[in-house]
């Protein structure tokens, strides 16, 4: 029985050892070479004594070093933590720090400049693909990818079993700090399961991987792609943010399967003058992570005539939990794409505000059940106990429920439709994003007293972050000097475009943010619909 | 301040993120991972404010975002294009 994430490639590196499992435009690997690096890498961890109950970072651009880290650790019985390469020395030293991992897998670049931020963390092994070297940390930790001796590790390291963490995925936290989703091999496969079978990958599939591999689309892309032993083709990070290159390269590398956010779609539509190109073998597009302008998705669909279109939808803490098949045409009276109905091993469930299971045409909050739901959130248990709870229509089902926090209306067939949050949690670029992890990195420069931030709809990237702040007595809050400031400190995507410095941040009679006002303002300021 | 120093400070504060990084003028900063999509799009806007050129879709190619010094002579084709 395979139970565990790594198991079914090591049929894939047997039965079928030359194909290709993996290629990122400078270098491709063979699934026997997969198998094998991925061993040395497993049985090296082994030796230092790092396996079940640890982890491992990546910090690294994308690569097939990533899949082969991915792998070795799992063999080795240990968990992975994939680390943004983009992200500030700050926000990324804090993610190593906060899953506590025992090595990490990096390029000298990206980990020299850590240099002052790690505290006390400390790895006790750190693999270096490519030269340079780490001045901060000793010698003897450091280690070279490309020296690492043959290996194996010996089968299945014992007491490992699919409810251990597979990996962890830090998404933005409302408290200013990310926060780490803890997704188990049976989480994973419960997901590249229902992949397989809903999409037919099979070994002749050529599946795209656009997304970085921090964010929960890479798992579906990376894993579908060798269970069915096909191909994962990442897209290089040198031709990705020029669309005409990019629409040449789906078309080039026979991309059958392709995935990712809609934006990244609707970039290819505006700039990639998809017209060159017919693509003839892409049979399925795929998109998640935000709602999809339903003008857009109909160009788009016009452009890539041969694919079924799929609307996935679904937090990192239970991967996709819905899924909506889209109709080629769109039907005129669509105004809004739906989510669709739960996935296969999935309970999808919608409750009403007191309490009872929504009917047809009802709203209410999305809850999810079933094997894909995540172990937690990494070190914080009352979070997880925030969001989990007791099957509210079966008071003897074992297995809590999760609430997304996403309200949804139930249509007549039983799909459902999103509406929005229930928090503070907003989409750009299909990023997931907390307004209060933004405001608290704002309140940390000295010359602001006051920050709110709104999200605006934006056509094309979802939604457009916007601060409104005041200064502190005294001071001047001058939105030149915070934007560098924030930038030190969150992911790109999560720096808000416009920031806009007011005598005072708007508040309610009760004195907190009125975060209606600050919103009208903001559509006034900068002429948003 | 010369477009060299205005471009490598952009690149390091708003691009890589960090006010201290040193940027070698023939380095490639496609390679470096300095330009994702929001970035390109950040970089064009910056060049378009401070140097006065239009960069239209075809000109968003590799070849013209290379390095600081491709950068740089992208700009001045361009300039002597419009005359």
């Amino acid at each position: 029985m395979h139970h565990l994430l790594w198991q079914r490639v090591g049929d894939r590196a047997r039965t079928t050892p030359d194909r290709t499992a993996v290629r990122d435009g400078a270098a491709a690997l063979t699934y026997g070479q997969l198998w094998e690096q991925s061993a040395r890498l497993a049985a090296l961890l082994t030796a230092r004594g790092i396996g079940r109950g640890d982890r491992v970072g990546m910090l690294l651009p994308k690569s097939v070093e990533c899949v082969v880290t991915m792998l070795g650790v799992l063999r080795a019985g240990a968990a992975y933590v994939p680390v943004d390469p983009r992200a500030p020395a700050s926000r990324a030293a804090f993610v190593l720090r906060n899953a506590a991992v025992r090595a990490v897998v990096s390029r000298a670049g990206l980990l020299a400049p850590l240099d002052g931020h790690c505290e006390d963390w400390m790895p006790d092994l750190a693999l270096v693909v490519g030269p340079g070297e780490i001045a901060w940390l000793p010698a003897d930790t450091c280690r070279r990818w490309e020296a690492m001796p043959p290996g194996a590790p010996a089968g299945i390291p014992r007491n490992v079993h699919e409810g251990d963490p597979a990996y962890i995925l830090y998404t933005s936290g409302s408290t200013g700090v990310p926060k780490g989703v803890v997704i188990s091999h049976r989480n994973a496969l419960t997901f590249v399961e229902w992949g397989l079978e809903s999409f037919g990958i099979t070994a002749d599939d050529v599946l795209s991987n656009h997304a970085p591999h921090h964010f929960d689309l890479s798992v579906f892309d990376i894993y579908c792609a060798l269970h069915a032993g096909a191909t994962v083709s990442i897209v290089p990070d040198r031709l990705a943010p020029f669309a005409t290159e990019l629409a040449k390269w789906i078309e080039t590398e026979g991309i059958t399967v392709w995935y990712s956010v809609p934006s990244a779609l609707v970039r290819l539509l505006k700039q990639g003058k998809l017209e060159r190109f017919t693509y003839p073998r892409l049979r399925a597009m795929l998109f998640a992570g935000e709602p999809f302008p339903v003008k857009y998705l109909r160009e788009v669909m016009d452009c890539f005539r041969v694919a079924a279109f799929h609307n996935l939808f679904g937090p990192t803490e239970t991967n996709v939990c819905t899924w909506y098949a889209v109709p080629r045409p769109v039907p005129e009276s669509v105004l809004d794409l739906p989510i669709g109905h739960g996935c296969a091993n999935m309970d999808a469930l919608v409750l009403r505000d007191d309490g009872a299971r929504a009917g047809v045409g009802d709203e209410g909050e999305l809850l999810i059940g079933g094997p894909g739901v995540m172990l937690g959130y990494w070190g914080l248990p009352e979070k997880t106990a925030s969001v989990r709870i007791q099957h509210p229509l079966h008071a003897d089902y074992a297995d809590p429920v999760h609430r997304t926090g996403d309200r949804v209306r139930v249509q007549p067939d039983g799909s459902f439709i999103f509406l929005g949050r229930r928090d503070h949690m907003v989409k750009t670029r299909g990023y997931r994003v907390e307004l209060g992890e933004i405001e608290a990195a704002l309140h940390a420069h000295p010359s602001v007293r006051s920050a709110v931030v709104a999200a605006l709809p934006d056509d094309e990237i979802g939604s457009r972050l916007y601060a409104v702040v005041s200064s502190e007595d005294g001071a001047t809050a001058v939105p030149s000097e915070i934007t560098p400031f924030l930038l030190e400190r969150l992911a790109r995507y999560a720096v808000p475009d416009h920031i806009l410095v007011l005598p005072e941040v708007p508040v309610t009679s009760t004195g907190k943010v009125d975060r209606t006002a600050v919103r009208d303002l903001l559509a006034l300021t900068y002429r948003t619909p | 301040m010369a477009l060299r120093d205005e471009l490598s400070t952009f690149i390091a504060e708003r691009l890589l993120q960090d006010r201290a990084a040193v940027i070698d003028p023939h380095e490639s900063l496609l390679d470096r991972g300095a330009i994702d999509s929001v970035g390109l799009l950040n970089l064009i806007t910056f060049l378009e404010t401070h140097t006065g050129i239009r960069v239209s879709e075809h000109e968003m190619v590799p070849e013209n975002f290379e390095s600081v010094v491709a950068i740089e002579e992208f700009v001045a084709r361009m300039r002597s294009a419009r005359g």
